[in-house]
């Protein structure tokens, strides 16, 4: 039996880094959500927008070498 | 005499012909073994972007944490506003990869009900913000969105957010402080994922397809493409992961989350198909700090 060609493969430890980000920018997301039901929306909230664009930032790059990873032979 | 000299010309050529596959086959080795290394740098440039951009934010979250700051237990990530005004919780941003963007959720819409509960009327962001403190990590939230005037369902799991900064969520760990008075430096395995991540390295994986689950005799599951580097799950190249703590991946970004999750020291039960035979492996996330060996921690294997 032939094996079938894999059409996308993933590097787990990259895949891992990404995961981790996606999921503080979630936490982040989500509290200021909170933040701001709560009437919270001053510095605090800033700071952790500020925080979120550097989070973002960093997905950028990281998915980048992810991408460049999987473009490897 | 000219039988003799096109005799020696054939020697030399095929001498020299030699010579160069020779070339070529060390070169060819040579670049393979640096395109390996290279993918290695990749991976591990790629991770400490992620440790040391949560190691920059750490402070602020420390003080958010301690002001009583942060969601419940779960996260769907979503950024709401009262931009929407009584008609409904605006959602200013989605978090990418986050559970509200891969349910199809996108900026602009309106969420006007959580679990059949209505948010319409009076600061609906604030009562979206107090549903969701009810919500247990990993469980289903069916939320209502309007979009262009349209409603509808999408269903979505919330993620744990333990973990996420290094530390259990707000009061998930009974006697233990709000930061659970870790200490953080960074690299080492109380790091999410910092211990799983000597694991998971070098590890590739697929999601399977119909045809390729026809290939391993399963219809579910991720494929394990190349095993990791060191050997933490006894995993090999070619098993397919069925589930891990009863867990069915959908992906592989899926399955890297989930094996993620874990610190060192945690048990882990995956269930594997290999060689077309289902087997279960109980292993224990191995301890790695930087620099340090990638140790193994397999415990037991049976077939069934």
């Amino acid at each position: 039996m032939r094996l079938p060609r894999v059409l996308q493969r993933q590097s787990a430890g990259t895949r891992a880094a990404v995961t981790n980000l996606e999921d503080r920018i979630a936490w982040v997301d989500d509290t200021l959500t909170s933040m701001r039901a709560e009437g919270g929306a001053g510095a605090r909230a800033s700071a952790l927008q500020r925080e979120r664009d550097r989070l973002i930032t960093s997905l950028v790059e990281v998915r980048y070498a992810e991408i460049l990873a999987a473009s490897l032979p | 005499m000219r039988a003799k000299f096109w005799a020696a010309i054939f020697v030399v050529v095929a001498f020299a012909a030699g010579a160069v596959r020779s070339a070529e086959d060390s070169s060819q080795e040579e670049i393979e073994t640096q395109l390996n290394a290279a993918r290695q740098q990749l991976e591990q440039a790629a991770h400490q972007v992620a440790e040391l951009s949560a190691r920059l934010g750490r402070p602020l979250v420390d003080r958010l944490m301690l002001m009583g700051e942060g969601p419940g237990h779960a996260v769907i990530g979503v950024q709401l506003d009262e931009k929407g005004a009584k008609e409904g919780a605006h959602v200013r941003d989605v978090s990418p990869g986050g559970p509200a963007a891969e349910a199809g959720m996108r900026a602009g819409d309106l969420i006007v009900g959580v679990n059949e509960t209505d948010v319409k009327g009076e600061h609906p962001a604030a009562k979206v913000a107090r549903l969701m403190r009810n919500v247990e990590p990993h469980g289903k939230v069916k939320i209502r969105v309007l979009r262009e005037g349209k409603a509808f369902d999408l269903e979505l799991t919330a993620r744990p957010v333990e973990n996420v900064w290094g530390m259990p969520a707000m009061g998930t760990r009974e006697g233990m402080p709000p930061h659970g008075g870790m200490p953080f430096d960074g690299f080492g395995p109380e790091f999410p994922g910092g211990g799983m991540h000597g694991a998971l390295a070098g590890m590739e994986l697929a999601t399977l397809t119909p045809q390729l689950g026809a290939y391993f005799g399963t219809d579910k599951g991720v494929l394990v493409l190349r095993a990791a580097r060191n050997t933490a799950f006894n995993l090999q190249d070619g098993d397919v992961i069925l589930s891990i703590d009863g867990r069915e991946p959908s992906n592989g970004s899926h399955a890297t989350r989930i094996l993620a999750s874990y610190r060192a020291g945690e048990k882990v039960k995956l269930q594997l198909m290999r060689e077309r035979k289902k087997l279960n492996i109980d292993v224990t996330v191995p301890a790695r700090h930087r620099g340090a060996p990638e140790p193994m921690a397999e415990d037991s294997m049976r077939t069934q």
